[in-house]
Formats: C-alpha cells, sequence, structure tokens
C-alpha cells in the first residue's frame, strides 16, 4: 500500500513536476486573490491567451521565450488596466478585445508560417511533466518575486483593490502599484503556462482564491488560505494524475473543482446554521 | 441643535482663487473664489451635478484646473502638505470585500506606514484610540458588510481621522441612514469640530443637517450664496441654487425650508 502511494515519487521528472505545481499554485493563489477582488477573474484566461501570441512571437524573432512572452504579457496587462479604468469599458469587455486579439495574432502567424517547426500544443495545454530545471528555476524566481511584492507592498495593494479611487488621496501611488501588479501578473501567466497550459490558467488563478473567500471574511486569512489552497491543488493535482492517467493540467483544475463545491456546500450549510440561531434567538427574545 | 463654531477662525488653510475646472473638458467649477479658515464646520449644498463633490476633489488635487489657484497652507496645491481625511459616499463601496473594522481603520495611517502588512505598537495604540472614541471596539474584528449604517460611517471616519488629518472632507454622510444614525454622525462631527478638526461637507439634506451647521455654501457651478444659515437661507438664493420655489421659516432661532410642490 505505502509503496503505491510513493511509486510516483520514485521518479526525478514527477517530483520536479510536483514542486513546480506545488510553487504554481501557491503563485495563482495569491495573485488570484487580487484579480478575483477587482473583479477581473477573466484576466487569468484572456492574459495567458494573449501571451500566447507574445509566445509566437518570440520563437519568430529567436528571443527568449520567457522574456519575450513575459514582455508581451506585461504590455497587455498594462493596456487591461487603462481600458477598464475608463468606466466607458467594462474590465470583460477590456480583456477580451486585447487578449483575443493578441491571441488572434499568434494564431496568424502560426498559420502564415506553416513551417514553424516549434509545437505550441505544450503552452496550450501544459507539460509539467517534461519542466526542465530551466523552467523549475523560473518557477522559483516568479514566486519569491511575487511573495515580496505582496508582502512589501501588502497595505498599498490592498488599499488600492478595494478603493482605488480614494487610495490616491491617501498617498497610494496607484499607477505604480498597477504598474507592479501587471509585471507579476505577467510572469505568474508565462510560468504557469509550463504546468497548466494556456486553456486551463484562469482555473488556477480562480478558484483557490474563490475557495478562500468562501471560508473567511478576513483579508489577510483569504491570502494566507489561497496560496495555501493553490499550493495543495497543484501538489495533489499532479499526484492524482499519475494514478488517474489524466493529463496533469486537467487534474490540477479537476482537484481544484471539487474543492471549490466542498468550500460552497460548507457555506450554504454555514449560513444557514448561522440563519437557524439567529431566527432561535429572535423567538426567544419576543 | 445649532453647531455653533467655538474655533479662532483666524488661520487660512485653503483659499481658493478665481478658480475654474472639472472633469475632461468639461467646465464643473466656475470661477471659484473661496477661504476655508482652520477649524471651520462647512457644509455645501447643491443639487446633483452643482460641483459639490468636484469642489471637494478639487481639494483633494483630483481635478483640472482650468484657471485660478488653490493654495493650501499659503503655498500652491500640493496635497502632501495637507494631511486630508477623507471619507467617500457610502454607496460607492464594495461592501462585499472581505475587510475587518480593524483593516479598514489601519488603512488610515497608510502615510506613514506604507509598507509590510505589521504597524508598529504607536500605530495600534492610534488605532485602537480612534475606535474607542467612535464607539467601534466590539466591533473591530467584524466584516463591514455586518455593520449597520451608522457603524459603516463611523469605519470610514475612523479611516479618516486615524492619521489626525489637517482637514476632513465627507461627501454626504448622512446619506442613507436613519435618523438617529444621522444625529449620532453629525454628533461625532461637531465635537470633533469642536477639539480643533476642520470639516468640509456635501449634503442634500437642508433642514435636519446643513441648517444646523455654522456655514454653509450653496453652489450651482458657482457659489450663490456663502454665510451662516440665517443669513443665506433665503427664497432667492435657493431658487437660484436649486431652481425650486422654497418657503423659509424661523424656528427656535434656525432658519427652515419649506418645499413648495
Amino acid at each position: 500500500m505505502i509503496f503505491t502511494l510513493i511509486e510516483p515519487l520514485q521518479y526525478e521528472f514527477f517530483i520536479k513536476a510536483m514542486l513546480c505545481a506545488l510553487l504554481v499554485g501557491m503563485l495563482c493563489g495569491v495573485i488570484g486573490v487580487y484579480i478575483v477582488l477587482r473583479g477581473m477573474s477573466y484576466i487569468g484566461h484572456g492574459l495567458s491567451h494573449a501571451i500566447f501570441g507574445g509566445a509566437v512571437v518570440s520563437s519568430l524573432m529567436s528571443i527568449n521565450f520567457f522574456i519575450g512572452a513575459s514582455v508581451w504579457g506585461f504590455v497587455s496587462a498594462v493596456l487591461i488596466n487603462l481600458a477598464t479604468k475608463k468606466k466607458t469599458i467594462g474590465a470583460d469587455a477590456a480583456i477580451g478585445i486585447i487578449t483575443t486579439a493578441s491571441f488572434a495574432l499568434g494564431i496568424a502567424i502560426i498559420s502564415k508560417f506553416k513551417t514553424f517547426t516549434r509545437g505550441f500544443d505544450a503552452a496550450l495545454f501544459g507539460n509539467v511533466l517534461g519542466i526542465t530545471n530551466a523552467d523549475l528555476i523560473a518557477v522559483i524566481f516568479v514566486t519569491l518575486f511575487a511573495f515580496i511584492v505582496v508582502l512589501v507592498f501588502y497595505k498599498q495593494l490592498l488599499f488600492a483593490t478595494f478603493d482605488y479611487d480614494v487610495a490616491k488621496y491617501y498617498g497610494v501611488p496607484v499607477i505604480w502599484i498597477d504598474v507592479i501588479f501587471s509585471m507579476t501578473l505577467a510572469a505568474t501567466i508565462v510560468v504557469s503556462m509550463q504546468v497548466l497550459g494556456v486553456t486551463l490558467i484562469a482555473a488556477a488563478v480562480v478558484i483557490p482564491a474563490v475557495v478562500s473567500r468562501l471560508l473567511t471574511n478576513n483579508f489577510l486569512h483569504m491570502l494566507i488560505f489561497s496560496t495555501i489552497i493553490g499550493g495543495l491543488c497543484g501538489l495533489f493535482g499532479i499526484y492524482l494524475s499519475y494514478y488517474l492517467d489524466i493529463a496533469s493540467g486537467a487534474s490540477v483544475v479537476l482537484f481544484s473543482s471539487v474543492l471549490f463545491i466542498i468550500a460552497l456546500l460548507y457555506s450554504s450549510y454555514k449560513g444557514r446554521i448561522k440563519r437557524t440561531i439567529n431566527i432561535r434567538k429572535n423567538k426567544f427574545h419576543l | 441643535m445649532l453647531y455653533r463654531n467655538q474655533n479662532d477662525l483666524s488661520e487660512i488653510l485653503i483659499q481658493f482663487d478665481n478658480v475654474s475646472g472639472g472633469y475632461e473638458g468639461e467646465l464643473t467649477l466656475n470661477n471659484i473664489n473661496l477661504v476655508i479658515q482652520k477649524g471651520e464646520f462647512i457644509g455645501m449644498l447643491g443639487p446633483s451635478g452643482s460641483g459639490k463633490t468636484t469642489l471637494l476633489k478639487s481639494v483633494l488635487g483630483d481635478i483640472r484646473i482650468y484657471s485660478g489657484e488653490i493654495i493650501i497652507n499659503g503655498g500652491n496645491i500640493n496635497k502632501n502638505e495637507l494631511d486630508i481625511g477623507y471619507v467617500p459616499q457610502l454607496e460607492t463601496i464594495d461592501w462585499n470585500f472581505p475587510i475587518t473594522v480593524r483593516q479598514l481603520i489601519e488603512m488610515g495611517i497608510i502615510r506613514t506606514s506604507k509598507y509590510f502588512p505589521w504597524i508598529n505598537k504607536e500605530e495600534k495604540l492610534a488605532v485602537e484610540a480612534i475606535s474607542n472614541r467612535l464607539g467601534l471596539e466590539e466591533l473591530m474584528n467584524r466584516q463591514i458588510r455586518e455593520l449597520s449604517g451608522g457603524q459603516q460611517q463611523r469605519t470610514f471616519l475612523g479611516r479618516a481621522l486615524v492619521s489626525n488629518p489637517d482637514v476632513l472632507i465627507l461627501d454626504e454622510p448622512t446619506s442613507g441612514v436613519d435618523i438617529r444614525t444621522k444625529e449620532e454622525i453629525m454628533a461625532i462631527l461637531n465635537s470633533l469640530n469642536h477639539q480643533g478638526v476642520t470639516i468640509l461637507m456635501t449634503t442634500h439634506e437642508i433642514n435636519s443637517v446643513a441648517s444646523q451647521l455654522p456655514r454653509v455654501i450653496c453652489l450651482k457651478n458657482s457659489i450663490i450664496a456663502d454665510g451662516s444659515p440665517n443669513e443665506i437661507f433665503t427664497e432667492e438664493n435657493f431658487y437660484a441654487t436649486y431652481g425650486a420655489a422654497v418657503k423659509t421659516i424661523d424656528h427656535d432661532g434656525s432658519k427652515f425650508v419649506i418645499e413648495m410642490l
């Protein structure tokens, strides 16, 4: 029994994959809190598509994938933020336009240059089992960077997320905070693509944050829970994919979805109990 | 209850010198000349779109000034030289945001405590002191959605006051609350003003709020009238401000307005 449980841990590539998925899960968990609370849940999906376009262009121009995709992702994130600030355009419209245009550019280039030798299947669906040491180092670096950003700029990020317009009156440099956040978000999406692929990143960014929101009304607790839940989803999702013999990215997202259902049921049950207690309290007071 | 100004009003805090300005090419404020002295308690009346919130935001440095000058503390406008506590309209708040009363009040000290999640002992004491002063000590770990209207308003007041601002700016602080809560809020503001806090607020409530203030400004893109309610609450001024006929009556030392529908 024990041997069965530790069987995948015999393979170095699998341990690397689990470590990568753990870190990416934690990274998406922490960034996802800000995405969900800003009402930009679609941005994970959209930005990953935008970065796909950047990845294709980078490949064409023989530019390092991480650098090219990160720059493209950062520019897309900044454009989305700017467009969102114009109240006439909703966040969903801004994300939809900018990111699908960028994705379309990538598809157009691939279809034009049919002699492309590089396969983009890994970018679309993830290839965590094919993670190289360089990929892992990139994930570690971006995770550390994101945690440092969230730690150092905790108060300013919180204020800008909660009350953007008022934050500037209290001296928060909201534009710089947006720039730093956009950089962190773009880097998160780029490294997460290796694990989950363009098609599944949105779920990894949104689900841990939503699950943690169902469990707490305290922002700091939400941040901590989301990080832990994201990490566990990554770790156990990859682990289970070995036994279920399914795509690793899909396994991560399905595991997260099950946690979401459990949290939703728990939250509804807790709400019902609270209402019942309040009704009984009021009855006794009458 | 009539709030009387008991402060020494000799120091000019904010001065508007022929100021015209607005948002993105719109002229919302037209040739405003206004002096706000330290320790004043001023209410602004006017219909929607008259520039009340715009005038508040011009003090905060958030409006394009097309002509004229806003002078703060004797120099050109630089909001870093004036510590301003701002309480927005509560209708603009996301009440589902997972934030507690304590976390919200702690936001108010961000000017001096910019980085990292934690605050020092002095700042903790300031947060405790303001929460006690506003009667929020039992509510510190409650999420803001769980609070009553008056408690919510006091929490945002706490955020604005925790850093001991020079000026407290409030946008319709009694909007959407019941009579008792309104009295509570106005009593707190009156008490703060007596302790020397300069207060500038907007309101739509002529009789229950504005008529009780020491100084009221009637605004319709320009200043229509500026003075004590007894001086400026006239049928002519209200017609010029709101474009509606009203009748004014005297009662118990205060002037009140009756809308003629």
